[in-house]
């Protein structure tokens, strides 16, 4: 690996763990906020406000993107045309889910993103292998 | 499209990772390109090239698939 890549790939990894213990923190003090809050704006905030995390997150990851190299950035497109495949094929199956009344996932949406996520990770490493 | 990366790495005594490093790839798109994997674009056609000092036609051939 060229000096440069492992370099954005420390700085990745880095950015990565401060996303993620930002969104445990920030998701924990919203909870505890919001908790008997009525309706309202602040409510609002606090509900969003888990998002800025996870925005920095994307930020850093596209950065990282634009810092692989050509192979490594086309088996990562690859592996992102494939998660949008799978994203859409579970959220029509979810969708007939509940339309039928079989199951009602609305309450667990918000584990979908992380899920695209750990989809795009076993896509990438069955098109690239581990170092990719 | 068949390449002679790994005969030129070997007489240079060059690992994977010191040709990654000069090309400014990973480890692996070596390792990909060396087993015909993974066809490189025509800019890092032309970096190889000069990492090696020879021209494209020389290091780069097409395989009988691109032939047909």
């Amino acid at each position: 690996m060229s000096s440069r890549i492992r370099k954005a790939s420390r700085r990745h990894a880095a950015e990565m763990l401060i996303a993620v213990i930002a969104y445990a923190g920030v998701l924990s003090a919203c909870l505890i906020a919001a908790r008997g809050m009525a309706p309202g704006p602040v409510l609002t905030l606090l509900a969003v406000a888990p998002v800025l995390p996870m925005a920095y997150a994307c930020f850093a990851f596209f950065r990282f993107y634009r810092s692989m190299d050509e192979m490594q950035r086309r088996v990562s497109a690859d592996a992102a045309a494939l998660t949008l495949m799978v994203g859409v094929l579970a959220a029509i199956t979810l969708g007939f889910l509940k339309r039928f009344g079989v199951a009602d996932f609305e309450d667990d949406m918000m584990w979908f993103g992380p899920f695209l996520i750990v989809v795009w990770r076993m896509m990438r490493f069955l098109l690239g292998g581990r170092g990719c | 499209m068949e390449n002679r990366l790994k005969e030129l790495r070997a007489e240079r005594g060059w690992s994977q990772a010191d040709l990654a490093e000069r090309l400014d790839v990973s480890r692996q798109t070596v390792n990909a390109l060396e087993r015909g994997k993974y066809d490189p674009s025509l800019p890092l056609a032309f970096r190889i090239a000069r990492v090696f000092g020879r021209p494209i036609e020389a290091i780069f051939t097409p395989g009988q698939e691109d032939e047909t």
